[in-house]
């Protein structure tokens, strides 16, 4: 399955608005889609905590981690194992949800998503494809 | 090979990237549907509106600031 990239506003430190292009997959649920950019820099799927109330969870009632990014302050989170769906595709993949987490999408990790599949990214042509093991 | 169409969301996030506002596009992401303060807010929003099911997503200004 093959994905554009979204383009996306950026602005550089020197206050410069830049394009940027970014794989970003629309995911599944019963009532919505989730925009989550593709991060093989994260360990784990992440999503804000209002997202996992919008699906039903009760988010404290999830595995409690504390994740640590860059800048090195661990955030409190709770896993929990998400359904969704990629085209035809029935997902299921463990998701840390934190209320400290102000992301503007979903992160998709490396536990379980990519296990599940072969990503291939072709930014300088625009898209990236999902190929299924 | 067929192209895959780009999606550009530069312009249509940019009236709401002020407000950082949950926007609720439509499938081919190229409409707000509705805006929320929450994600449930946006969610209930475009029920209203449209019996389309909106893909969720944040208007912020820099996208390239969120590196976790």
């Amino acid at each position: 399955m093959k994905f554009p990239y979204l383009t996306l506003p950026s602005i550089t430190p020197l206050g410069k608005t830049i394009i940027d292009k970014v794989p970003i997959l629309k995911i599944e649920f019963k009532e919505f889609y989730l925009n989550c950019m593709i991060d093989t820099g994260a360990h784990v799927s992440m999503m804000p905590a209002e997202f996992g109330v919008a699906i039903g969870l009760n988010i404290k009632r999830g595995e409690p981690l504390l994740i640590t990014g860059i800048d090195n302050i661990a955030i409190p989170s709770y896993i929990h194992k998400v359904e969704f769906y990629v085209g035809k595709i029935l997902c299921k993949i463990e998701v840390a949800f934190s209320e400290k987490f102000k992301f503007p999408y979903g992160l998709l990790g490396r536990r379980d998503f990519f296990d599940m599949f072969k990503i291939h990214f072709y930014q300088s042509e625009g898209f990236f494809e999902l190929e299924t093991y | 090979m067929a192209k895959i169409k780009e999606i550009n969301l530069t312009k249509l996030i940019k009236p709401y990237a002020k407000d950082n506002v949950w926007l609720a596009l439509n499938t081919i992401q190229n409409k707000v549907l509705a805006t929320g303060k929450t994600v449930k807010e946006v969610i209930d929003n475009a029920k209203k509106v449209s019996k389309e099911k909106p893909v969720i997503m944040k208007a912020v200004q820099n996208y390239s600031k969120y590196i976790f």
